[in-house]
């Protein structure tokens, strides 16, 4: 059995939505914790985050936006974007892919409440409920991590079995359950970056912005780093 | 390994040979054509792969637990192994495939695995040959690329955006933000 901090009796299954995985140093820790936890994810949310890769990373807006995606492909930034999502998928293993969330039995538990455009992040999370409950894997917890958690109906939900989270909340849950762990998986994210160079304070920077406020407090004054009041550092 | 067996096991020894694994390899090696495998190494190979404390080691017990398990059942039923398709639970698919019981359950769902069926308590069966059939498609599966997603990244010149830019621009695109 697996030794996930957060199900004592059991394993802790994560669904990735597109939004946790795209911002870098938020998906590096949520990977670097991924002994802690079964990271799950989609093709559907691969798609999203391919679509919206290039448009961040290479900072296009309104117009400009709209002529890259018209002269798509753009086989160069298709690699690279591929090449982060294989090297998730790589580190995983073949289990991180969910599949068959589209089904009937799946579908019509989605709650109505859900927003149109994320319906296929909750369908994902109602499947791997549903394959552990089938199971009868009771003691194994669910989590939808996502920063949509207002479109996703969080309260109905749960209702499911699911616990909708954002990212920081669900680093805080894993800091608070193997504090050691994770301290040691985010001292091992800082080494691991050197160029260009990451330090404490802006790691701790990043998980302030979504929103890690126990562990961001905690390492703070552990590593004796000030962050500036209400701001992430810039890179 | 317990205490009586670590007493008399010795690799390369001329004690080798004395407890049951070394029986089990003695067997196998005269299944096995002369000067190509002793029969030290091999008994040597097998404690190697069925004392290890690892989740390798703990596979391969159940698996030569199970199988001698389903040998006796067969002998005792009279059934022709060859001739029997078996239907395998989960948990059992599970093991052949080293998978979780979830992902086969799932690939069940999803028609991955041809022929699996339910029974009246809604206990997934899937027949064994189907099972091998998935196996030797995608069990030798390599893996593709790399897994350092830090070195992805770096290549890529994500790291050289702040943090708050993919924030807003999830947001902005639709992704989100509660």
């Amino acid at each position: 059995m697996p030794d996930h901090p957060l199900s004592s009796a059991g394993s802790t299954y994560a669904i990735l939505d597109a939004n946790a995985l795209l911002p870098p140093r938020l998906s590096d820790v949520l990977f670097d914790l991924r002994a802690l936890y079964f990271p799950r994810w989609t093709a559907d949310i691969e798609t999203e985050f391919l679509r919206n890769w290039a448009q961040v990373v290479k900072r296009l807006k309104g117009a400009e936006l709209k002529a890259y995606r018209a002269a798509s492909p753009h086989p160069d930034d298709e690699r690279k974007a591929e090449k982060r999502l294989n090297a998730y998928r790589n580190a995983v293993g073949d289990e991180y892919r969910l599949i068959g969330y589209g089904a009937n039995h799946i579908a019509k538990q989605v709650p109505a409440a859900v927003n149109k455009g994320d319906i296929h992040v909750a369908q994902a999370a109602i499947l791997m409920r549903h394959l552990l409950a089938s199971e009868g894997m009771v003691c194994d917890r669910v989590f939808l991590v996502s920063s949509n958690v207002k479109h996703l109906a969080a309260k109905d939900m749960e209702g499911l079995g699911i616990e909708v989270i954002c990212p920081g909340a669900f680093v805080d849950l894993l800091f608070q359950a193997a504090q050691d762990r994770v301290s040691e998986a985010l001292e091992q994210t800082v080494c691991d970056l050197t160029s260009p160079p990451y330090t404490k304070g802006d790691l701790l920077g990043s998980l302030s912005l979504h929103g890690a406020k126990a562990a961001v407090k905690h390492f703070c004054k552990a590593w004796s780093v000030r962050l500036p009041p209400g701001k992430e550092r810039q890179l | 390994m317990p205490a009586t067996l670590k007493k008399i096991y010795r690799p390369g020894s001329a004690l080798v040979g004395l407890d049951m694994l070394s029986q089990v390899a003695e067997l196998i090696s005269e299944k096995i054509p002369k000067d190509t495998l002793d029969k030290a190494s091999l008994s040597k190979a097998l404690h190697d792969v069925l004392d290890a404390r690892d989740d390798r080691g703990r596979m391969a017990r159940r698996q030569i637990q199970m199988h001698i398990l389903e040998v006796n059942e067969r002998l005792a039923y009279g059934h022709s192994a060859e001739l029997e398709d078996r239907l395998l639970s989960t948990e059992q698919a599970a093991q052949m495939m080293m998978k979780s019981r979830p992902h086969v359950a799932m690939l069940i769902d999803a028609g991955e695995l041809e022929g699996a069926s339910t029974t009246p308590k809604g206990h997934r069966r899937v027949p064994e040959s189907s099972v091998r059939a998935w196996l030797s498609k995608h069990g030798k599966a390599a893996q593709q690329g790399s897994s350092d997603y830090k070195a992805a990244a770096r290549e890529a010149g994500m790291y050289a955006i702040a943090e708050s830019v993919y924030v807003e621009a999830a947001a902005a695109a639709g992704l989100g933000r509660a």
